[in-house]
């Protein structure tokens, strides 16, 4: 397991979307954005429909990797950015709750989401780090 | 990494040849890039764009590549890159075969 540092922390606190990459099955990559809270070492996003293809290419290889661009530019003029590889697990339920706590940080301390008051109890994803990369003070 | 479009084709820059990137590429072309969007949409999410397509490595032409970049990336004036002699490089060519994300560019 690989321990995300204080930098890395305040990156994904600072409401950077991370950009999950899963596998499908012919082992091609699958992208797509997403909120991303931690949940002590773990990373965790929520979703509240479960026929979204990144839920079964994790059931099927649980290998991911997170990116998330930082929002200044370091001395060499490139962007910073944090890349998390890891091993992901599904669980059922508890996506609503987890969503309201990210949109006061992706939308804005006021928001309500999801807007649908009958949302689904959906998914989370939890995310095991293995290996941490990038460009910034959270690469080794 | 920085991307510009060369006809129909996505470009990105690589000055060191041992990145696993490349080796990868070389192995399996089959790739995905992901954008975000300055737009967020009416539910407050941010919308991004995805292509996936398949890479091409070819050798050369990094350093003119990122100084037209530069100019978009860092600013009109910026100089890169920054050392005084830099290698000949690999560019990654992305042939777009599908896509995805969440914007006006989905169907």
């Amino acid at each position: 397991m690989a321990k995300l540092n204080d930098a890395a922390r305040r990156l994904i606190e600072s409401g950077a979307l991370g950009h999950l990459v899963t596998l499908n099955e012919d082992g091609s990559p699958q992208v797509c954005v997403v909120w991303v809270g931690i949940d002590g070492d773990e990373l965790i996003a929520g979703h509240l429909d479960a026929r979204q293809r990144k839920l079964a290419n994790i059931r099927r290889d649980p290998r991911v990797s997170l990116s998330f661009e930082a929002n200044y530019l370091n001395e060499v003029g490139t962007r910073d950015h944090l890349v998390v590889h890891g091993t992901a697990r599904i669980t059922e339920g508890g996506a609503p709750e987890l969503l309201q706590r990210l949109a006061k940080t992706y939308i804005g301390p006021d928001a309500v989401y999801p807007p649908n008051p009958d949302a689904p109890p959906g998914f989370i994803t939890h995310i095991t780090p293995t290996r941490i990369t990038g460009v910034g003070d959270w690469a080794a | 990494m920085w991307v510009g479009l060369d006809g129909d084709q996505l470009v990105a820059a690589h000055l060191s040849g041992r990145q696993r990137k490349l080796a990868n590429i070389r192995r399996d072309p089959r790739v995905a890039v992901s954008f975000e969007s300055a737009v967020t949409n009416d539910f407050g999410l941010r919308e991004y764009l995805v292509v996936h397509g398949r890479a091409e490595v070819t050798e050369g032409g990094a350093p003119e590549l990122l100084q037209r970049l530069a100019r978009t990336y860092i600013g009109p004036d910026a100089v890169f890159p920054p050392m005084p002699d830099p290698p000949a490089g690999y560019l990654t060519r992305i042939t777009v075969e599908r896509i995805g994300g969440n914007g006006n560019w989905s169907e």
